[in-house]
């Protein structure tokens, strides 16, 4: 059995460990820093990674984190008020001039192993339980958050011999027992033992210690009723850069936001979190705001993998034996195969042999206009140089005809040495779950390197959506690898769907397309779109 | 609000907009927030990858630099935020004490972004004593890294060598307590080698219309006239058919093994010495 637990600051130092299984919470960070983690709750995250469920609470700049094995299942409140209170408790301990590090152990191993104990012996849903392969399937942000059954609050008893390894004999140390009504957030009342009477004398006089330090109000919330009651004179000094509202100028913000086409609900989170990150400092100033806010935009926009996709493709020319292969997907008129094309191009002035595939195999036209494209691209590329293009279709036809002819494109690309086989897909509709659910297919059987989707930065169009199902549509195992977003150039400033896809999906966006011709296709530049964001 | 309210309102508002402009004009307030980072003044900064060992130098050298020696590794976890700190160098000697804000800045590929932000405009090149870069050097991590380090370090230099002399780089060879760890000449081979490769790949595109190719970055750093990445690298190697070597960077490139797990520190910190001494 798998389980540990750490106090840890953002730093990356650990102040307290529970045994020296810490490297697992490497992963788990990763997941928080690129926020593919689910928050469960306000500073409160998940994440299912090699067969572990983790959890974190955070507070400030102090995270207590906890895993386990994912064959169990434990109630998300319960470890979220267990992981406050060891949080509380770490805080409580550390705040005193000599440190009993001693004591914190012991009263935190107490929060722990009792949380450990009432773990639900019931397995989990089959997703987690895939046997093959190290990592439970990818989870795509969007999709509903799988929730952990609400356990009754009512006091759990468990067979005294199953005893908790750091404190040897603890019986019914259940101080989590309490009133069935009360577990609102923050509410640490229920910890609060009314069987300390059965406890052996020394765990009593640790019990009771700790149900001092959670008993005690939570400072937290004083302070933000306290800092929200600045008066004029607060606004006024504001004018001259010293301290700022908080609240009242992130509601300016988060407006800004939404006029540059950010969505109201994620505006509201991207604000909620500055908010959160500023509700501990005093003397927070409006240049502060901003680059905190500039800051978190980038992080946003900045992609958490290597984006370098031509090395990637010169790479799998000298090592593999199979074509690179590229797929594009987006619904209808977004410019899929505009996009394709530009791609194309860029490929063939890098010298690399491209064999374009047409697996549009339902629109009348659509092979004929990639035709128009491929020969337009073999006009402009020189004859001499080790770059050629060509197309591969294989006609109309529905059903297996797609999978079929996107295979024989792979192999013809394969045995004629092409270096990047890219496949154009037929548009859809989103949101027709019939015209999606052959996308699963065609994936599993193409089995691209990379699945590229073109979205549309214009406003009013539901981009989000699609990216969403887009992002579904490949199984639990597979997930868009980045966006296009076409049609940047008629929007302005209004860049906010770039922010609204990402957030969606936690895909990044690797290009945008800027017009008509082959060349008008950019690599994003994350800095000009925050600050158009910003300005 | 009662009309009392409103004109006090009026006459603190005109008051205060007459005030700051005053204030403005007269130079009181500065406009531009430049240099006005806390992080503005003279450091080490130390690079490197998710789990080369960077927060475990940081605190080490924290604590060498307090004279707390021969303490256990500080266990980490991955650093989820930057760590700015001070310390008094050199770690050799108390009579001289310079101080120098000490940077550990995650590994994490979203932040390289703000990296360069920091770097740049923050900190600024001028004010960077040098750049310790982490390697992790056990066969395992250091084979399945060693595309991203390379990357990052060609990225990385088209940044520091626009400095005059460049920065100085020590390459913090670390874990060669481990039984499969990668010798440091041969890490220091492989990298150029890979780093090579990278350059011949930004030298072959010439004449590339795809806006891709176009990049147009360093305009967006501010950085007006500022050569591109392909022109930097041609300087670099003076020809295009020549191979990439550190020595031809302006900078020096120290690589020096060592361990933070085992203390093995002092190659690292007389390294440092030396960039504070002179
Ligand atoms: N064997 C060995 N392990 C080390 C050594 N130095 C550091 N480590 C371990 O390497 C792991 C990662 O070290 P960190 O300092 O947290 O890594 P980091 O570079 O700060 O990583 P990020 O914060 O994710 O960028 C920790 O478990 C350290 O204990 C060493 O010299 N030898
Ligand atoms: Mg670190």
């Amino acid at each position: 059995m798998s389980q540990s637990l750490i106090i840890f600051r953002s730093s990356g130092k650990i102040e307290y460990q529970y045994n020296t299984k810490t490297n697992p919470f490497n992963e788990f960070i990763y997941t928080l820093v690129n926020e593919t983690s689910i928050e469960l709750d306000a500073n409160f995250y998940t994440a299912s990674l090699h067969q572990k469920r983790f959890y974190c609470y955070k507070r400030e700049s102090v995270y207590a984190a906890l895993y386990f094995d994912a064959v169990t299942t434990l109630d998300g409140d319960k470890v979220k008020s267990t992981l406050q209170g060891i949080l509380k408790t770490y805080n409580k301990l550390h705040e005193d001039e000599d440190e009993d590090v001693d004591k914190l152990k012991k009263l935190v191993e107490l929060q722990f192993n009792k949380l450990m104990k009432i773990k639900l012996a019931e397995p989990t849903k089959p997703r987690s339980a895939t046997p093959s392969g190290a990592s439970t399937p990818i989870r795509k942000p969007g999709t509903p958050v799988p929730k952990t059954p609400l356990s009754n609050k009512k006091m759990r008893k468990w067979d005294g011999d199953q005893i908790s390894s750091a404190l040897g004999n603890s019986k019914t140390l259940d101080y989590s027992a309490a009133d069935d009504s009360s577990h609102a957030v923050g509410d640490t009342s229920q910890y609060l033992a009314d069987d300390s009477a059965f406890v052996k004398e020394n765990e009593l006089v640790l019990v009771n210690e700790l149900n001092d330090i959670l008993g005690e109000s939570d400072d937290e919330e004083e302070e933000a009723e306290t800092s929200s009651k600045k008066g004029f004179l607060g606004k006024l000094t504001s004018y001259f850069g010293s301290n700022i509202d908080v609240n009242e100028v992130s509601k300016k913000f988060q407006d800004q936001l939404v006029s540059k086409n950010i969505a109201p609900s994620t505006a509201k989170t991207i604000i909620e979190k500055i908010q959160n990150n500023f509700s501990s400092k005093k003397n927070v100033t409006m240049p502060m705001y901003k680059q905190a806010l500039t800051d978190e935009l980038t992080k946003i926009l900045t992609p958490n993998v290597s984006t370098d996709l031509l090395y990637d493709i010169k790479r799998n020319s000298g090592s593999s034996n199979r074509a690179y292969v590229i797929s594009v997907v987006g619904v209808n008129g977004v410019g899929k195969s505009t996009n394709l094309a530009k791609l194309a191009f860029w490929f063939l002035q890098n010298n690399m042999s491209v064999l374009i595939c047409a697996c549009d195999t339902f629109r009348s036209g659509a092979v004929e206009q990639l035709k128009v494209h491929v020969n337009n691209l073999k006009n402009l590329t020189s004859s001499d140089a080790s770059s050629k293009i060509d197309i591969f279709e294989k006609g109309y036809g529905s059903g297996d005809h797609v999978v079929a002819t996107a295979k024989l494109a792979i192999q013809h690309a394969t045995e004629q040495q092409y270096d990047i086989v890219l496949i154009d897909t037929a548009g859809r509709t989103h949101s027709n779950a019939k015209l999606m659910a052959p996308l699963k297919k065609f994936g599993d059987a193409a089995n691209p390197d990379k699945i590229i989707m073109v979205g549309e930065a214009l406003v009013g169009t539901d981009s989000v959506e699609q990216a969403i199902n887009f992002n579904n549509a490949f199984g639990n195992r597979r997930s868009l690898d980045f966006f296009i977003i076409s049609k940047v150039d008629t929007v302005g400033d209004l860049v906010g769907t770039m922010i609204n896809m990402v957030m969606a999906t936690k895909v990044p966006i690797l290009f945008v397309g800027t017009g008509q011709t082959y060349t008008d296709i950019k690599r994003l530049s994350v800095n000009r779109v925050v600050e158009m964001l910003m300005s | 609000m009662d009309f009392v309210q409103k004109l006090l309102l009026t006459v603190i508002a005109a008051l205060v907009i007459a005030l700051a402009s005053f204030a403005l004009q007269s130079g009181q307030i500065k406009v531009s927030n430049k240099n006005a980072s806390p992080h503005h003044k003279p450091s080490f900064v130390i690079l490197g990858n998710n789990g080369s060992g960077k927060t475990g130098l940081y605190y080490r050298l924290i604590e060498d630099s307090q004279g707390e020696n021969n303490t256990p590794i500080t266990n980490t976890v991955s650093s989820i935020e930057p760590n700015f700190t001070e310390i008094s160098l050199p770690f050799s000697s108390d009579s001289i004490s310079k101080k120098y804000q000490l940077v550990d800045y995650p590994g994490h590929l979203k932040y390289h972004q703000l990296l360069n932000k920091l770097l740049l405009e923050d900190i600024t090149l001028g004010k960077i004593s040098g750049i310790a870069y982490v390697i992790d050097s056990s066969s395992a991590q250091f084979n399945a890294n060693v595309e991203l380090i390379s990357k990052f370090l060609f990225n990385l230099f088209s940044v520091t060598e626009r400095k005059t002399n460049g920065i100085d780089v020590l390459f913090v060879v670390n874990k060669t307590d481990l039984f499969d760890s990668t010798p440091v000449h041969r890490i220091r081979t492989i990298l150029e080698t890979e780093i090579n490769k990278l350059i011949q790949n930004e030298l072959s595109t010439v004449d590339k219309n795809s806006g891709i190719d176009k990049d147009d970055d360093e305009e967006e750093q501010g950085i007006v006239g500022h050569e591109t990445l392909r022109e930097f690298w041609l300087g670099v190697l003076s020809s295009a058919n020549s191979k990439f070597t550190f020595d031809k960077l302006e900078g020096s490139m120290d690589f020096i093994g060592g361990s933070v797990l085992k203390n093995k520190v002092e190659g690292w910190e007389n390294w440092i010495d030396e960039k504070v001494v002179n």
